[in-house]
């Protein structure tokens, strides 16, 4: 499974942070730093609640 | 300075209470402003003053404006949001008990209460003409948009009418939404977790006043209690 965050989407909400600090970096001014990064396994369902989650509808899963 | 929102046009037809209140918040801001730039810290308004837009810093009319934008923006809405969640909390026998047993519900809490009682409606000019339902809006008009319907939208939230302090996902708009969304949202979390866990740690048990009047006020941005007069039995024991 890979994350993968639009950035021209993300407002820096941070609650994808909030959900998983590891796995959803953020930049000096709070705005997500991540563009597409592989889910390491076991934190699939992390990432399935950020995207669900994201105000901004800016995060989104593609499943291999 | 409570007065800038609080005063109606009726308390206050000629709009002197409130040109006053405004006047004293810009000049509370614009001190704090000519400080920072003697003492520049690692403030928000030192880091203002050292913005560059467009390659030049703000003028002073644009600083001031913000200045006012940030005072009035983080001091209302958290006041009152502590106002609906007390007397939420008060009225919610199931709910409190369960925050005050478990604090890690309070993150999550705090989340709901933000759904459920979305307090600010956002101001916004129409850039065309439009026609809304029917309704014409001449662009250039001005139109206010409550945020609270959205956030009990039933299409976005299953059971939307009822306040559920696990839910998760809670995609809820009350910070709002795209460039304009709130930038004290984070502090605004921390202050509405912080107050719920102290207060429930020492006074887990409360109820609004017999008769109490709260006294709702809808107003263009903020959705507020006038007041929320709790009582509760003080405990003996240490
Ligand atoms: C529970 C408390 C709060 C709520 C519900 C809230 C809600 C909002 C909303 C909905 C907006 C978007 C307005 C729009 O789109 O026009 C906004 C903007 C803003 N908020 Fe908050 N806010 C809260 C607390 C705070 C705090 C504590 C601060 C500052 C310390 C703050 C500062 C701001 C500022 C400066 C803006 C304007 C951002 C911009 O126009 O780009 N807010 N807030
Ligand atoms: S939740 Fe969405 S908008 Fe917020 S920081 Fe994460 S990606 Fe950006």
């Amino acid at each position: 499974m890979k994350v993968r965050v639009d950035q021209s989407l993300c407002t820096g909400h941070a609650r994808c942070n909030a959900i998983d600090p590891d796995l959803f970096l953020l930049d000096d001014v709070g705005y997500s730093s991540i563009d597409t990064v592989e889910v390491p396994p076991g934190l699939e369902d992390h990432a399935r609640q950020a995207e669900a989650n994201c105000p901004e509808h800016a995060i989104s899963i593609e499943v291999d | 300075m409570h007065q800038s929102q609080h005063t109606s046009h009726a308390e206050d037809p000629d709009g002197r209470i409130r040109d006053g209140a405004d006047r004293a918040i810009h000049e509370f801001m614009g001190a704090i402003a000519e400080d920072r730039k003697k003492n520049p810290g690692n403030d928000i308004v030192s880091g203002l003053l050292e913005c560059r837009v467009d390659g030049r810093p703000f003028n002073d009319q644009e600083l001031g404006g913000i200045l006012y934008l940030l005072f009035l923006a983080g001091l209302d809405t958290v006041a009152s949001m502590l106002g609906w969640t007390f007397m939420h909390l008060a009225q919610h026998t199931d709910d409190r008990k369960r925050i005050t047993a478990d604090p890690t519900l309070s993150a999550s809490t705090v989340e709901e209460l933000l759904r459920y009682y979305s307090i600010v409606s956002i101001t916004r000019h129409t850039t065309a003409d439009v026609e809304m339902k029917g309704c014409p809006i001449k662009k250039g008009d001005r139109v206010i948009v409550p945020l609270a319907p959205a956030d009990r939208d039933p299409k976005a939230f299953p059971d939307a009418m009822d306040f559920q302090l696990d839910r998760a996902p809670n995609r809820h708009i009350a910070f709002g939404a795209g460039p304009h969304r709130c930038v004290g949202s984070h502090l605004a979390r921390l202050e509405l977790r912080v107050a719920l866990e102290e207060w429930h740690r020492l006074i887990p048990d409360y109820a609004i006043a017999p008769e109490a009047d709260l006294g709702l006020r809808v107003g263009m941005f903020v959705t507020s209690l006038q007041s929320v007069p709790l009582e509760w039995t003080p405990s003996t024991g240490g």
